[in-house]
Formats: structure tokens, C-alpha cells, sequence
């Protein structure tokens, strides 16, 4: 293995050349001694050393503390102070340049050369760290845009599927063949809205989620809503009370809200048994509006309560759930804060969830 | 005169399928044929162009994301050669962004895959009576 070159950083050139040769001595190359910042900021750029031992009161504009932090963040070279001055403040600002050790003069050489040891050690984990974590890092990106192209091709097969279903839906079929044209439409229905919910994430991420603002109907919205959610919950003799004025008009990107709403209302729907409750409502506060959607479900933890919004969290992850990705409360939190607004939820476990937004009626910027 | 006036009348309005998904063409062609003549195929922008120019369809069929030329840009070619043209977007892949883009390119409605054969025909019908 190459020797291990240090500069040598010191505005006194008498000990500097002193610290030098007893560096010789233990083993090490010193190919350079600077007397100032400003050429310890250059003599490391020429000479790449392995490790800088650094004074920190130096002679000139800059000292070594300063010095230090450039070159650590622009070279990524180990520095170790070696110093008289132990002031709480000195110590303070030479950690914030993450130095790799701190001797304090008069020193003894043992400690000196253990002291250097134990830098490069440490230099050389935390390289093997930052490049575990760069790969990491592409890998994680790599995983991401295959995801992506992967999401983007299953979803083009579903095209012509949905489009030749309805085709065959014209035909002149037995009620079994009708039965089973049904199925593959509604597998694919259901195929699709999976893959858009992915899609969707994935564009949310790359922030390219944007809202198209236009005059939307709160009652419209919640009508709209539990029509498609009628069948479901009609044969669970669930009781939906809806209680939002006529004509409650928002500023807002009307696909957004439905599916703001469309989710938390199935939600509701899924999370409740036989015979059980969901009341809605829509609050008027002047400025904003408040939709609750109130269930009598089986509640959520407190355990779990704080994570109900984050990606991928799902309750029960076990095969016998009730299905989804886990990605409908984050979406719809994020279609929330697009508006401007917020989205919160309280429960108790056994007895049921309520879950709130708010929205502003007008949209006074358009959040990113 | 009047006989040939009275036979362009009865004839079918032509269109133009671009599309590079094979199943997806053929699918476009089997819901508009029994209403309309699907005069050709194109997998490609540069196809759909030198097709447009040859046919002179009543209406085309428009892919947005097709290897070479792209949809828009056959978009913005086929309304410079010929401001009346009518083109119906149909893409999957392009984004809310690129639907926007091709609109601004000149064409008359988009339509997002997967759609059904009721709403293909509506939305035809509907363009096609505007001329």
C-alpha cells in the first residue's frame, strides 16, 4: 500500500517543519507544509492528500477552521485539528466542519500517530458508507423508472381490452356469455384504476401534478360519489345520511375532489359492517367548506392513527385484507394540500372513523 | 350534376387511423368501419402525414406517442398543410401536459384510452357534424 500522505497545516514554520519530521519518522509522507489558509486550500487541491492536520489560529485572512470546511467540502479530505486552544466556542465551530479528530498541543507522538490511525479508519468507513449509499441511491432511482416504463406498458394492453368488451357488449350473446363479458369488464375496470393509482404516485412525485381550477358542486361531487357506492353498501343495508346545502360552489380541480371525496366515501363504506351508519357532512365556514365523512366501522388504533396518511401504510397487511394498495389517503392528502387545504381524521377502534378536509372556496395561488 | 351531388352525399366520410398499437388500430378500425371508411393505417407521424396528403380523410385518429415522428408533430404538419383538417387525439401515455400541447397544436379533441365503442362513435359523430 502507497504511504499515506499528510499536509501539514501551521503558521509557524519552525514547529511546523518539527511536526513534520516527527511525522517522517512515524511513517507518513509529507509532501507539503502550509502557513496560511489560503495556501492549505490550494497545496490540498495540488496534492490530494490522505489527511490534513490542520492548526486553527493561522496567520492571514482565513484560519484554519475555515480552511478546514473548505476543504472538506470541496476536496472530501479527512481534517484533524491540531491545536493549543480548547475555548468552548473554538471547539464549537471546529466540530461543524466534521472534523475527523482534535489534538490538543502539547502533544505526545503516540497520540499523535493513533490519533491519525484512527482518522483515516474512520475516513475509510465512511467512504465505504457514502458509496453503499450512492448505489443505494441509482439503484433506487433505476427501481423507480422501471416501475414506471413497467406501470406505463401494463397499462397499454388494457386499452384495446376495455375497447373490444364494449364491442362484444353489442353483441347478441346468451345471459351466461353476457355474465362473462361483464367480469372481464369490470376486472379491467378494476385492473386499470389499480395501475392510474401507481401512475398517479409516481407523477406526484416527479411534481407534475397540477390543478385545472374550475367551478365545482360540492353536492354534485357527494351525489356522484355514492351512486357508484350504492351497490356495495346497499348490500351491506348500510344508512347513508348526506346533510350539504344545495348549492355549495368551491374553486377547484373537480377531478381532484372526486376523488378526494370518492375515496374517503368508499373508505367508509369498506371499513363499515352490516347495518351500519355513514353520515356526511358539508360545513359552510364562510371562507372554506368542511366535509366530514363519519362511519361506524372498525376505527383505526391510536397506534396506527398518525401513519393513516403516509404511503404504502395499510392497517392490515396480511392476505385476507380488504384490498387496495395503500395509496388512497396519501393521494387524497395530497390533492388537499394542492388546494390549500388540510385533512384530518379521528377514530376510535370498534366504534368508527370520522375523516375531515377542508377546502378553500377560492384558490388564491396554485400551490406546487 | 344533381345525380353525382346526391351520390357524394350517400358516400362515407373517410378517416385515418394513426396508431403504432397494432390491436389498438385494428380495435379503432372495427368500431368506426361499419359508419365509416377507414381509408388506412398509420404507425408512425411521418406515416399519418404522407397518408393525410394521399386520402384527404374527413377525420383522423391520433396516437400521441409513436417512435419517429411523434403525434404532435404530425398534428402541427397536417394543420399546416391543411388548416381543416379534423383530428381526434387518442393517447394513454401522454400526460395531461401533453394532451394540452397537442390541443395547442391544433387538434379539435382528445379522447384518453381506455374509452369505450359508445364514446368513440359520439365523439366522431360529433366532430364530423361540424363540417
Amino acid at each position: 500500500m502507497a504511504k499515506t500522505k499528510i499536509l501539514v497545516v501551521e503558521d509557524e514554520g519552525i514547529i511546523a517543519k518539527d511536526i513534520g519530521n516527527r511525522l517522517k519518522d512515524m511513517g507518513y509522507i509529507v509532501p507539503a507544509i502550509a502557513l496560511s489558509g489560503e495556501e492549505a486550500i490550494k497545496k490540498a487541491a495540488e496534492i490530494q492528500p490522505d489527511l490534513v492536520l490542520m492548526d486553527i489560529i493561522l496567520k492571514g485572512g482565513m484560519d484554519g477552521i475555515d480552511a478546514a470546511g473548505q476543504i472538506c467540502t470541496r476536496f472530501n479530505i479527512p481534517v484533524v485539528f491540531l491545536t493549543a486552544h480548547t475555548e468552548e466556542n473554538i471547539l464549537q465551530r471546529a466540530k461543524l466542519t466534521e472534523p475527523f479528530g482534535y489534538i490538543v498541543k502539547p502533544f505526545e507522538e503516540r497520540e499523535l500517530h493513533t490519533a491519525i490511525e484512527m482518522a483515516l479508519y474512520k475516513y475509510k468507513m465512511e467512504e465505504k458508507l457514502r458509496q453503499t449509499y450512492e448505489k443505494l441511491k441509482e439503484l433506487d432511482k433505476m427501481k423507480t423508472n422501471f416501475l414506471n416504463v413497467a406501470y406505463h406498458e401494463m397499462r397499454s394492453p388494457l386499452a384495446p381490452i376495455i375497447a373490444n368488451v364494449s364491442l362484444l357488449e353489442q353483441g347478441d350473446f346468451t345471459a351466461k356469455q353476457k355474465r362473462s363479458v361483464h367480469i372481464i369488464k369490470k376486472s379491467a375496470e378494476q385492473l386499470e384504476w389499480l395501475i392510474n393509482q401507481v401512475l398517479e404516485v409516481t407523477r406526484i412525485d416527479a411534481g407534475k401534478v397540477k390543478l385545472t381550477l374550475e367551478s365545482v358542486s360540492i353536492p354534485e361531487i357527494v351525489t356522484n360519489a355514492l351512486e357508484s357506492l350504492k351497490p356495495l353498501a346497499d348490500a351491506k343495508k348500510q344508512a347513508i345520511c348526506i346533510d350539504v346545502s344545495e348549492r355549495l360552489q368551491i374553486e377547484a380541480d373537480e377531478r381532484k375532489i372526486a376523488a378526494i371525496f370518492g375515496n374517503l366515501a368508499s373508505n367508509a363504506v369498506k371499513y363499515t359492517g352490516k347495518k351500519g351508519r355513514i353520515n356526511i357532512t358539508v360545513a359552510d365556514r364562510g371562507e372554506d367548506v368542511v366535509v366530514t365523512i363519519a362511519d361506524t366501522g372498525i376505527g383505526i388504533s391510536e397506534e396506527n392513527m398518525p401513519r393513516v396518511f403516509e404511503r404504502f401504510f395499510m392497517v392490515d397487511t396480511s392476505l385476507t385484507r380488504r384490498g387496495g394498495l395503500g395509496l388512497g389517503l396519501s393521494i387524497v392528502k395530497e390533492y388537499v394540500r394542492l388546494h390549500g387545504g388540510k385533512v384530518w381524521a379521528t377514530s376510535e377502534l370498534g366504534k368508527g372513523s370520522n375523516f375531515s378536509f377542508s377546502l378553500p372556496k377560492k384558490q388564491k395561488h396554485v400551490a406546487i | 350534376m344533381k345525380e353525382r351531388f346526391l351520390f357524394n352525399k350517400g358516400a362515407m366520410k373517410k378517416i385515418l387511423v394513426v396508431e403504432d398499437a397494432r390491436y389498438m388500430s385494428e380495435t379503432i378500425a372495427m368500431m368506426l368501419e361499419e359508419s365509416y371508411e377507414i381509408v388506412g393505417v398509420a404507425v408512425n407521424g411521418r406515416e399519418a402525414i404522407s397518408k393525410y396528403k394521399e386520402e384527404k380523410p374527413d377525420l383522423v385518429t391520433m396516437d400521441l406517442v409513436m417512435d419517429e415522428v411523434d403525434g404532435i408533430q404530425a398534428i402541427r404538419e397536417i394543420k399546416r398543410y391543411d388548416p381543416n383538417a379534423l383530428i381526434l387525439v387518442i393517447s394513454a401515455l401522454g400526460s395531461p401536459e401533453q394532451m394540452e400541447e397537442a390541443m395547442e397544436a391544433g387538434a379539435d379533441e382528445y379522447l384518453w384510452k381506455p374509452f369505450t365503442v359508445k364514446i368513440i362513435q359520439e365523439v366522431v359523430e360529433k366532430l364530423l357534424s361540424t363540417r
